[in-house]
């Protein structure tokens, strides 16, 4: 477990202070896949490199597997640092050595013994496929291939914990992908809590189960993603989610709608996991004789939970819509009225 | 064959003055230079052992003595050099100023090698648990071997530059020979040789130091 609790960092720069972190708390659960998002300059990688002491932080503490990593010394650290690996943007790895000799070196220098780390690295290799590039050097593997390395080498020491910082963000979305589908492999086989740091709403969508969203040095929102998708409370939250979950009337619909004149509603809701397979729309026709058009909808995977929006102009008498509107609540269905 | 006016024997000793001075004192001229820039690479406030302290005196130290021209530095640490060799002249004394002069010089350019080294190399380097003397041994040097061959190079051909006038202290050498002989008896065809000679050496080296920073870096 990742315990991070009122962790405040400045940095100053060109005379300039800049508040990085700004009271920061966090849980992460062994077994999560944790997505921490925001613009860049948020105090994502600050707030990551804290777990490994990469960073110290100025007060409050953070705690891993109960050893509060805050407070020790670099060679009391080293141990630590042993059960956590790091994946970066940038991959990171030594030019001058092949692939098999980036993935050993955390073993040989943790003095493991010769032959386990042979036996190691080429397990490894196959873990992540690349078993056929130990002799490569990176600068002959594509960018996919050297965050394979980069992953491999990260797993080299048997860490519990895996720390991501953007590391999709180099690459094209295909690739991405298939990077994303190796770490949740990690994580659900070598139950390795992974904590991902990104600016790009399809990696939470895709892979994560808890999600903290982070502005200018502070957490906005946290929570599981589902929770977090299907009902955003702060404005950059529903910013990013509106660019995965799209849930606006096209604009051309929208003129058309505004030139009309007869008297309508125009209903949004949000569905979620079995709401989605209820006949709400048949049930609400046949119940009330209203006069219903689904001008909006979408459909959305997240966390193996589909999340559905629907945008419904309700049109005919006001008092039948109301009752419309009472039958949302009733059913605990999350609604909303717009005005367009 | 021209006519050198000096015996052959001489221009063979004068050579084997002058690799000799250049190697001794590049090969301690290195490992001080490396000492150097490590202790300014890891001192640095974006270091990995930030200390203002060390980092500022240790700066400050090569600085002065690379602002020193090297034929005034020679004379100027004289009584150290008689401390150290028990003697001020000869090819043996010419080695101290040479080191002393090489050494901070080296420096320079090998903390500019490792400054060059991604930072990020540094930081997985400690993100895996590297000890400092790991971080310098396993990342610092193999990322920066390519362009610290480089540095050795450059550093040689100065420090040939530099025998040239360690004559004054009675170093000998190729470039002593070119003076002594050759400018001041008027012996042209002598300094022609010389000449030569040293531009085979340096072209030598420097084609040998591209040689091995390119094998370095392109497996
Ligand atoms: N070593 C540093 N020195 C000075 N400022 C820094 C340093 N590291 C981060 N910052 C500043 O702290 C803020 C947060 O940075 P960072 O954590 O890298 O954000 P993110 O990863 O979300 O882009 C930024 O304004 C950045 O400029
Ligand atoms: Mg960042």
């Amino acid at each position: 477990m990742i315990s991070i609790e009122k962790v405040s960092k400045k940095f100053t720069s060109r005379g300039q202070e800049v508040k990085a972190l700004d009271e920061v708390s966090l849980t992460i659960n062994d077994g999560d896949i944790f997505g921490i998002i925001g613009f860049s300059g948020a105090g994502k990688s600050t707030l990551l490199r804290m777990i490994n002491a990469l960073e110290k932080p100025e007060s409050g503490s953070v705690t891993v597997n109960n050893v509060e990593v805050s407070s020790l010394s670099y060679r009391a650290l080293r141990p630590v640092r042993h059960e956590i690996g790091m994946i970066f943007q940038q991959f990171n790895l030594l030019n001058t050595r092949t692939v098999y000799e980036n993935i050993a070196l955390p073993c040989i220098m943790a003095h493991q013994n010769r032959q386990e780390v042979k036996r190691k690295v080429s397990d490894l290799l196959s873990y992540v496929g690349l078993a056929d590039k130990a002799q490569s050097y990176p600068d002959q593997l594509s960018g996919g291939q050297k965050q394979r390395v980069g992953i491999a080498r990260a797993l080299a020491t048997s860490p519990s914990i895996l720390l991501c910082d953007e590391a999709t963000s180099a690459l094209d979305p295909d690739t991405s992908s298939s990077i994303l589908q190796l770490l949740r492999k990690i994580n659900r086989e070598l139950e390795i809590t992974i904590v991902f740091v990104t600016h790009d709403i399809n990696v939470i969508k895709k892979i994560c189960n808890k999600v903290a969203v982070m502005e200018s040095g502070r957490v906005i929102e946290q929570g599981d993603v589902v929770e977090v998708f299907s009902n955003p409370q702060h404005a950059l939250t529903r910013k990013f989610v509106a660019t995965v979950i799209p849930e606006d009337i096209p604009e051309n619909l929208q003129k058309t709608l505004k030139a009309e004149t007869a008297p309508c509603s125009l209903i949004k809701i949000r569905l979620a996991d079995r709401q989605t397979t209820r006949p709400l729309i048949w049930e609400i026709n046949k119940r009330f004789d209203v006069c219903s058009n689904v001008l909006f909808a979408s459909v959305t995977e997240i966390g193996g939970i589909v999340l559905s929006v629907m945008i419904i102009r309700y049109s005919g008498d006001p008092e039948v819509i109301k009752k419309v509107k009472d039958f949302f609540t009733k059913n605990s269905i999350d609604w909303q009225e717009l005005t367009l | 064959m021209i006519d050198l006016g000096v015996p052959p024997q001489l221009l063979l000793v004068a050579a084997e003055q002058t690799v000799y001075m250049v190697a001794v004192s590049l090969l301690i001229g290195s490992v001080l230079g490396l000492v150097m820039a490590i202790t300014l690479v890891l001192t640095n406030k974006d270091g990995i052992l930030p200390n203002r302290l060390v980092f500022v005196s240790l700066n400050s130290v090569v600085n002065i003595i690379r602002s020193i021209p090297f034929i005034i530095l020679m004379v100027f640490i004289m009584p150290l050099t008689k401390a150290l060799i028990g003697t001020r002249i000869g090819t043996t004394a010419a080695l101290v100023p040479l080191v002393v002069f090489i050494a901070p010089y080296l420096a320079r350019l090998f903390e500019n090698s490792f400054l060059e080294v991604d930072r990020g190399i540094i930081e997985a380097a400690q993100a895996m648990g590297a000890s400092y003397v790991q971080i310098i041994w396993h990342f610092l040097l193999p990322e920066a071997k390519g362009s610290l061959i480089l540095s050795v190079t450059i550093g040689t051909i100065g420090l040939i530059g530099a025998t040239a006038m360690a004559g004054a202290v009675g170093g000998g050498g190729v470039g002593d020979l070119a003076l002594t002989y050759g400018y001041e008896r008027m012996n042209f065809p002598l300094m022609f040789v010389t000449v030569v000679v040293l531009i085979i050496f340096v072209q030598l080296i420097q084609s040998l130091g591209n040689y091995l920073a390119f094998r370095s870096r392109n497996h």
